[in-house]
């Protein structure tokens, strides 16, 4: 029960774009509808200073959970790429060297498909041991390099850090859930208001019994170039309604009855 | 005398899938809640979801019997109401002049027109060349609305001839027409009628507030719907009181 009480950093993730890939290969970049785990401590990993070879065991004890506030949308950017001198590009066939070759004439420039979310905000919570999120937060405001949403090109907008409404930088004494039941839901314009979000939970896989249980392949082993995988992660699906949204008005709009001017029966 | 009704589908069902997907089925039970011979007029009916749920909506100058329709479609044994009948009579006696109420309407918008496009073209040259007599003006053909912006424009033309003014925005409400009025939904029903041929629907509902301005023609829409598409769900206008 020490992992309840443990304290929370909760992030806000928005922007123009966000693009979170955990299966993409070769020129099609997909992105997921959620933050992976592995974006979110690749982030935290990059707020720190840390190199790629660097170790990341510590980050991969946190237990992290996304609530969906705005899905957003998908994009497909069109997307080439050549070699600025006109040559041609490098194939992935070696000549006896060892060498790349260079691919046909006609190929100078190759379409490859990279895919966005757009709109899109999410709130994360991420729950560790006191002294490593500590060192977290300060990092989150004090990044080492450049911080981005999944990929670089993708710039956060505003203040990545959520304080609870004290102004503190953690948030204590609460579960991951009853974290993300708190935080403010913020209305965007033009988007319709809905009355509850969707949550992804850590949980840990001997609570396999009861359902709304799911399996994702995003947990990375290392962010090394030269020892890159994946592993696995158990997580929930709940459904959460935080302050800022008004079930009850979504409900009256539904509810009205056109009995309701005939009197009783 | 005019008579609401509510009558619950159960979705588990196959008969309440049936009523859920086919307004021709749906059409011909709500004329089977009559008993023959019977001045039955034009029932007007709406089919509601809620999520999973949903219920029909109709209204008719006679009491119905829904007892068919729950048999097959509702909920067999279980306790509680099944479907729910109440008098017309204490809205009737509301409407009046300049008086407020929040609408909800389900209807097909479509125009008639002498040029059509598409694959409309060709079947009005056919009706034409097989219907128009020599020298007579041709009939034009009925052409849905399709987009979101043509049906609510149609909307908003033709709520004055319907005894109705769409109520001036207050600040508790918004929509971006700059009218207290929304569409909520838009669907394309498409099911074969018992004949055989196909039938397309282009459905939208609007939801908002209007404000009675002749109370004689809105008693006439209420009680006999508006535009097409009556025996499929369309044209049956609901009020309750404006929040």
């Amino acid at each position: 029960m020490s992992q309840q009480h443990n304290p929370i950093l909760v992030l806000r993730l928005r922007g123009p774009l966000q693009s979170w890939g955990i299966s993409s290969q070769f020129n099609r970049r997909t992105t997921e509808n959620v933050p992976s785990k592995s974006g979110i401590i690749g982030l935290l990993a990059a707020a720190e200073g840390r190199q790629r070879t660097a170790s990341i065991d510590d980050l991969l004890e946190l237990k992290i959970g996304v609530r969906i506030d705005a899905p957003g949308t998908q994009l497909r950017d069109y997307h080439t790429v050549a070699n600025f001198d006109g040559s041609n590009l490098l194939i992935s066939d070696v000549n006896a060297q060892g060498h790349q070759k260079r691919g046909d004439s006609k190929k100078q420039t190759l379409v490859t498909k990279r895919y966005y979310l757009q709109d899109a905000e999410f709130i994360v919570a991420i729950q560790g041991n006191e002294q490593l999120m500590e060192k977290l937060a300060y990092a989150v405001e004090h990044p080492r390099f450049p911080l981005a949403l999944g990929r670089r090109s993708c710039i956060p907008t505003g203040r990545l850090l959520e304080c609870n409404e004290n102004g503190q930088k953690l948030w204590r004494g609460m579960s991951l859930r009853e974290a993300l039941s708190a935080v403010n839901w913020r209305k965007k314009p033009g988007v319709s208001e809905p009355y509850r979000l969707p949550v992804i939970l850590d949980e840990s896989s001997d609570s396999i019994k009861d359902g709304m249980l799911d399996s994702i392949t995003d947990v990375p082993v290392s962010f090394d170039p030269h020892k890159r995988g994946f592993t696995s992660r158990t997580v929930r699906h709940i459904w959460v309604t935080p302050p800022g949204l008004s079930p009850e008005a979504e409900k009256n709009r539904m509810m009205s009855d056109p009995f309701s001017l005939l009197g009783a029966e | 005398m005019s008579y609401l009704s509510k009558v619950f589908i159960n979705p588990r069902r196959k008969a309440g899938l049936r009523y859920i997907s086919n307004p021709q089925a749906t059409h011909a039970a709500i004329m089977q809640a009559f008993p023959p011979e019977t001045e039955i007029g034009r029932p007007l009916w709406r089919l509601e979801k809620e999520g999973t749920r949903a219920h029909l909506l109709v209204l008719s100058n006679l009491r119905p019997d829904w007892s068919h329709i729950t048999e097959e479609a509702g909920w067999g044994d279980a306790e509680g109401a099944q479907a729910k009948i109440a008098s017309y009579q204490p809205l009737i006696d509301l409407i009046s002049r300049g008086r407020e109420f929040h609408f909800k309407t389900t209807v097909n918008p479509v125009h008639s027109t002498t040029s059509p496009q598409g694959k409309y073209a060709k079947e009005a040259a056919t009706k034409t060349a097989l219907n128009t007599p020599e020298g007579k003006r041709p009939r034009g053909t009925v052409v849905p609305h399709k987009t979101v912006a043509h049906q609510t424009k149609w909307f908003q033309d033709r709520v004055e001839r319907w005894g109705f003014e769409l109520s001036p925005l207050n600040s508790n409400t918004s929509s971006p027409a700059g009218k207290a009025f929304t569409l909520t939904n838009r669907n394309v029903l498409k099911f074969k009628h018992t004949k055989g041929s196909q039938i397309t629907l282009n459905t939208a509902t609007f939801e908002g507030l209007i404000r009675i301005s002749d109370p004689e023609v809105a008693l006439n829409s209420l009680l006999n719907g508006v535009g097409q598409g009556k025996a499929y769900g369309c044209g049956l206008i609901t009020l309750t009181e404006p929040q």
